[in-house]
């Protein structure tokens, strides 16, 4: 409920500038503390911990907590072994599926002895999510100044069991890439001899359909207390602006649905506010948000991060762009507002692609049987998505 | 009573005294109106009596006579009263409070020199006419002499009370805080919210100075019998009207016994560039020292290092919760409709309670009772209107004020379809009705209401929400004059305060959530001023509050939401207090009180417990006790002592010291520096304890150059317990278990605070504040620990601030005004380290308020363009120009940091970045 006020004070003082400016800041102080991120779903798999520390603000480095040693407790005292395959990154040694209705904790001994361990947490199974739709909207986004329109997407599901009411969603987007001139020849020039020559793709070298995935970067929750029958509906998942092109051709968007229990859910909803608090008249004040690790030595030492289990439902969906709304329709990501032709002979195709290697040649012909040929030529930005994105579509991908 | 005393003065003097044969009457009366007494008498006399009907209205008498010599059966008549009669052949003329002695100027000055000597306490009484100098035109107020009391009960070397009201001329509104006095000795008092003053000075002859901010000083000669009444009309110091003048609050710094107290008069604001055009007496009230506010648009303010709910709003008796429009960019208060208001930063007089840092208390303007008024303004975000009504002859006035916005045409022409979706708009309401019952009893009846209705996208994903929040009062004040020493007042109040937000751009998740608080208040107060010594005054108050704490209800018939509310709570909280303030000598004045203070919360509530000495949260809460509706939970009580003392070094200096203890049982929840409008309030209950400080403070005050500079220094020393405090994100909203957020621990707060203010052409004042506060927060775990359990600076902590508010009266007409604002930057957390969680860069926080945001520094300038400056003129009207933050410099209101592209960024919000001219109309016909 945090009204956001930026704008308005800004039409109120009749000052078009932004309200926020970029502000140095002197230093910043260091506080190294451990961060757990982990994960144990009914999925079988091989599940997944990462431990790390803080690192300081203004450094790259990630600053991964190595040589530890971590398992997992089920409620039934198994115990399961993970070992470290990257430098902080520590792995299960069999691959496993969470049980539903059983309690998993996670523990961990760093090199330098400290012994910490999770609250213990039930997996509660996900309820399937009934349905990935979208709708037209026009947003403010932080990304922008102004308000940007394209298609918010949105999940409904429900769980009959009751079991399941507070989720965290991630989502997996998969677009294709279809480029305005595509380029169906290729040109060959051999730099010793200065001879040059073209050919046309075969269908598996084709460069003009591509795919790009994306994922979500944000904490996305959604509950269903406060609603009748246990329901999630209209809950916003991911919106995406026409300013992109990714809803230019085909959009696919997958979104896992994680059912949590209620202290990771208020830890989630702390972690967002506290990471998308941006000047409002209100922020809220700042501090630590810990979850659900303890040190079992020092009960006051800061642990960031949680151990999630969740049990874990997903369902993909796919949208051409025209269904959502007409009008939903993106400019290719690049301007491509024509292309030339040149003739073989008169203009050297050798002065136009030897010189230039960002042109492609979108396609060749002969206009009359005497005619030489004549090449259509564009732009590599505007004829070829593979030097950007990948050719191969995702293995599910259905046109 | 004017046309009788001018026929008395012609009158010859060598009128026969005696031997006029008095004729006789015979009547018997019972309970009858003394008016029809005369006409009994004038049938039987065939005399003719003149005199001023209204004075007969409450007096009877009873009794009989049988054939009594008229003279004497008048003198009984009138022996109660402080009428007295002047028989003149067949005619008979009645006074009050004057006594005819139509004795010849020889006489009167041959008796003069023997009498002098022998009445001596009398100070030189001797016959109505003492003045050599006197003006025989009663309406020259200043020269006349008035006879106070009936002479018949003078009593040689004794002391009177003379009592009455000080108003405003024309508009008849009463004065609050003039101060009236006599020079020698010096005896002096202040008039109380109604304008009523009481002073007991000796029998005899005096001259009585009033003084008042924008007022021309007045004086009136006296010569005073015996206990008696005057009303003092004083004028509006042309000059001063166009100036925030300080200039007759002079002396009242180093006479009150009060410290830590600041008038501001409503004229006053006038002058002072202001932002967007509206002129606003809160705003102005941060210029003072002591009074800060965390920045533009943030409402809300924070007395001598007190949190924003800790400051008790109160308009005509009635609690004003949400004191800001449109956050806080505007006060919910229309100026033009406000007489003046009052802060009492320390000293707090026994009579107020409830909140721990300060009193703003307001008073709307009372209706000129002489002629139809009227008057406006134009702004480009308000307009304004203001209505002044006389009724019923003069007896009663009607004020009615309102104000509106008309933001959303604005909002339309922008350009942008962002903004077109956003609505924003408030009004504001004001009435108040006095009415004369008799000359004794007045009753006022007043009424508030004010909207604020907005559409704006909030930070939610894909929505618009529709906010609306109403604050509503209404009093009803009834004042009795006792005697002239005493006075009652009698009030009934109550107050509302209701948000609603409507969220309905997502249909399946459409709903409607409030808040609302009430209070319903019965009080009563006395006064009683016993001589010149001693004034007392009690009273008892009984304040019930009825939180609605939140609801939600499905909006449209495709919401899925289902309905939830958070039990409705209630308290009562009953006070009474009593306080003598006490002139020990004509160097020393102290001032005592005890309030005491009594809350209970009442049912239906279920209250849970938790385990012992673990945090209060979901996993360790045990059981819980259901209360029936009506049935008792939880009482807290405790005297609250308000002492004060003056010690008068010399006439222009003085030192003064204080102790107060305030409790709060009504809290507002609030995670943000400001005040949200969206932030609910709770009472304390078996978890929350109430909030208590204590005060100590000590000032020195010195004037110089006849007054013309006034100066002052003021130390302070707060020391707070149970400060209320929330775990970092805490949710407050629709949560019914707020203890397991709260954190309380107590707080210090401390600073001087260094003011001086000038009058004249040049006037204004400047001060600066050195202010520290803290809070501890040490609970059990560590989730309930900050700073690791160490004082830590609190977020409105605000060290130094420097105001400077200037005008400059360049001609009649043209005026210049100047502001000058220094605060230091405000204690921020900044982030100490970046950790990867889900794949999210994310900042990592520790101690809080460790850091502070940058110096905040503006500068105002204004010109006022008067159309003329006669009062009287029949439209008259201003322009007034004013550039707000002229430099144009980029005050930051907050910083916050952000992660855009792998890298913490830190960012500046904002509000007014550039310099923002503003034009605005007012008029008055």
């Amino acid at each position: 409920m945090n009204l956001s006020l930026k704008i308005f004070i800004c039409v109120l003082a009749l000052a078009a500038v932004g309200c926020t400016k970029p502000f140095d800041t002197e230093s910043f102080d260091f506080d190294k503390v451990i961060v757990v991120d982990g994960q144990i779903t009914d999925e079988d798999k091989f599940h997944e911990i990462l431990l790390s520390y803080t690192y300081p603000i203004g450094e790259d480095q990630e600053s991964p907590l190595t040589g530890a040693t971590v398992w997992v407790e089920n409620g039934a005292g198994q115990r399961i072994d993970y070992e470290e395959l990257e430098p902080g990154k520590y792995l299960s040694t069999i691959s496993f599926a969470g049980q539903a209705g059983q309690a998993y904790r996670l523990f961990f001994t760093t090199p330098a002895g400290g012994e910490y361990a999770s609250t213990s947490s039930e997996l509660i199974p996900s309820p399937p999510i009934d349905s990935i739709y979208a709708e037209y909207a026009v947003l403010s986004t932080d990304e922008s100044t102004y308000a940007l329109d394209g298609a918010q997407f949105f999940i409904d599901s429900h769980d009959e069991t009751q079991g399941a009411k507070y989720f965290r969603y991630e989502w997996v987007e998969d677009y294709k890439i279809s480029v305005p001139f595509p380029s169906f020849y290729e040109y060959f020039f051999d730099l010793e001899t200065q001879w040059d020559s073209t050919a046309a793709r075969l269908p598996d070298e084709f460069v003009h359909v591509c795919y790009q995935s994306g994922t979500s970067a944000s904490i996305i929750i959604g509950t269903s207390v406060g609603t009748s029958e246990n329901r999630v509906v209209e809950q916003p998942v991911n919106f995406v602006s026409t300013e992109t092109d990714r809803l230019r051709t085909r959009y696919a968007l997958q979104v896992m649905q994680y059912a949590v229990n209620e202290s990771a859910y208020g830890f989630y909803r702390k972690l967002k506010e506290s990471n998308e608090s941006t000047g409002s008249l209100f922020d809220k004040q700042q501090g630590t948000i810990t979850g659900n690790i303890l040190s079992l030595d020092n009960p006051t030492e800061t642990i960031l991060g949680f151990f999630e289990v969740a049990g874990v439902s997903s369902k993909r969906r796919f949208f051409n762009p025209t269904d959502i709304d007409v009008r939903i329709a993106p400019q290719f990501r690049y301007r491509c507002p024509s292309s030339s032709i040149v003739d073989s002979s008169r203009d050297s195709l050798l002065y136009y692609l030897a010189s230039s290697p960002s042109l492609r040649i979108v396609t060749a012909y002969t206009p009359t049987a005497s005619d030489e040929f004549r090449y259509q030529i564009a732009s590599q930005t505007c004829s070829d998505c593979s030097w950007y994105a990948t050719t191969t579509p995702p293995e599910y991908w259905e046109n | 009573m004017k046309r009788i005393a001018i026929a008395l003065l012609t009158l010859p003097l060598a009128i026969a005294l005696f031997g006029q044969s008095m004729p006789s009457v015979t009547a018997d009366f019972s309970q009858a109106n003394l008016q029809e007494v005369i006409r009994n008498f004038e049938a039987q006399t065939e005399h003719t009596f003149y005199y001023e009907p209204s004075w007969m209205d409450s007096l009877y008498f009873s009794g009989s006579f049988d054939n009594r010599p008229l003279n004497e059966a008048l003198t009984a008549v009138f022996e109660n009263s402080t009428l007295d009669y002047y028989i003149q052949e067949k005619n008979v003329y009645l006074t009050r409070d004057v006594r005819i002695l139509a004795e010849p100027t020889i006489l009167k000055a041959l008796h003069r020199d023997e009498e002098v000597e022998a009445v001596e306490f009398e100070k030189g009484l001797l016959f109505a006419r003492e003045y050599l100098d006197q003006s025989n035109d009663e309406t020259d107020y200043e020269n006349f002499v008035f006879e106070i009391g009936n002479r018949k009960n003078l009593v040689a070397g004794g002391k009177s009370t003379i009592a009455g009201y000080i108003k405003e001329r024309g508009t008849g509104e009463p004065l609050s805080g003039a101060v009236v006095y006599t020079g020698d000795p010096i005896i002096a008092t202040s008039t109380d919210p109604n304008g009523f003053y009481s002073l007991t000075i000796p029998n005899g002859k005096s001259t009585l100075i009033v003084q008042y901010v924008g007022m021309k000083s007045t004086r009136r000669n006296v010569v005073l019998f015996s206990n008696g009444q005057l009303n003092i009309e004083m004028e509006v110091d042309v000059i001063a009207l166009q100036e925030v003048t300080v200039e007759s609050e002079r002396d009242v710094n180093i006479q009150n016994v009060q410290m830590g107290v600041s008038r501001l008069n409503v004229q006053e604001t006038k002058n002072v560039p202001i932002v967007l055009g509206e002129k606003d007496i809160m705003k102005i009230a941060t210029t003072f020292a002591g009074v800060q506010s965390i920045g533009e648009g943030a409402s809300g303010f924070n007395v001598r290092g007190g949190k924003s709910d800790q400051n008790l709003v109160i308009l005509n008796d009635a609690t004003v919760y949400n004191a800001s429009h449109f956050f806080g960019f505007f006060s919910v208060f229309n100026s033009d409709a406000i007489h003046d208001m009052e802060i009492y930063k320390s000293s707090i007089p026994a009579r107020f309670g409830g909140r721990l840092s300060s009193v703003f208390d307001i008073e709307s303007k009372e209706s000129n009772r002489d002629e139809f008024t009227g008057y406006g303004g134009i702004s480009p975000i308000t307009s304004k209107l203001t209505v002044e009504i006389p009724l019923f002859d003069k007896k009663a006035g009607l004020m009615l004020a309102g104000r509106s916005t008309y933001s959303n045409w604005i909002l339309k022409r922008v350009g942008n379809a962002d903004f077109r979706q956003n609505r924003v708009s408030f009004s504001d309401f004001i009435m108040r009705y006095d009415h004369d019952l008799s000359d004794k009893d007045k009753l006022i009846v007043s009424g508030y209401y004010s909207k604020d209705d907005f559409r704006l996208s909030s930070d939610t994903l894909f929505s618009f929400s529709d906010f609306t929040f109403v604050n509503a009062n209404a009093s009803a004040r009834w004042i009795r004059e006792i005697n002239t020493n005493m006075t009652s007042s009698v009030s009934g109040i109550y107050s509302y305060y209701n948000y609603e937000l409507n969220y309905d751009e997502s249909k399946p998740n459409a709903f409607v959530q409030d808040f609302g608080i009430n209070e319903a208040t019965l009080k009563g107060d006395l006064n009683y001023y016993i001589d010149n010594t001693h004034s007392l005054a009690a009273g008892i108050e009984l304040k019930h509050i009825a939180i609605n704490p939140g609801s939600k209800k499905p909006f449209g018939k495709a919401s899925v939401v289902s309905p939830f509310a958070i039990e409705e709570e209630r308290g009562l909280q009953s006070s009474v207090y009593v306080s003598d303030e006490y002139n020990l000598s004509e160097d020393i004045t102290l001032y005592g009180g005890l309030r005491y203070s009594m809350f209970s919360t009442f049912g239906k509530q279920t209250v849970y417990s938790y385990d012992q000495g673990a945090p209060k949260n979901n996993d360790t809460r045990q059981d819980s006790v259901v209360y029936g509706a009506g049935e008792h939970i939880k009482t807290y009580h405790g005297p609250e002592l308000r002492l004060s003392a003056r010690y008068k070094l010399d006439n222009s200096s003085s030192l003064k010291a204080g102790y107060n203890r305030t409790r709060q049982y009504v809290h507002t929840l609030s995670n943000s520096a400001s005040l949200s409008p969206t932030d609910t309030w709770r009472l304390s209950n078996q978890h929350l304890l109430p909030q208590i400080a204590d005060q100590y403070s000590l000032g020195y005050y010195r004037n110089f150059l006849g007054n013309k500079f006034e100066t002052s220094v003021e130390v302070y020393y707060k020391d707070l317990q149970n400060l209320l405090d929330f775990k970092v994100g805490s949710q407050f909203l629709l949560n019914p278990n707020i203890e397991t957020v709260a954190l309380q621990g107590p707080g210090k707060s401390y600073g001087v605070e260094v003011s001086v203010k000038k009058s004249g052409k040049l006037n204004g004042w400047v001060n600066y504040a050195y202010a520290r506060t803290f809070i501890r927060l040490d609970g059990n775990s560590p989730e309930e620990i900050v700073n690791e359990g160490r004082f830590f600076p609190s977020n409105y902590d605000i060290p130094h601030t420097i105001n400077l508010v200037a005008n400059y009266k360049l001609t009649h007409r043209i005026s210049l005004s100047y502001n000058f604002t220094f605060n230091s930057g405000r204690p921020v957390t900044y982030p100490v380290g970046s950790y990867d969680f889900k794949g999210i860069q994310t900042v990592h926080y520790t101690d809080r308020n460790a850091y502070r945001i940058p110096h905040y520094m503006r500068m105002d300038f204004g010109v006022n363009l008067e159309a003329g400056h006669k009062l009287d003129k029949l439209a008259y009207s201003y322009w007034s120009f004013s550039v707000y933050n002229m430099l144009g410099r980029d005050n930051p209101f907050s910083v916050f940091f952000d992660i855009r592209d792998g890298e913490v960024q830190g960012y500046q919000l904002i509000v007014f970045g550039n310099p923002i001219p503003t034009l605005s109309y007012n008029f008055k016909f």
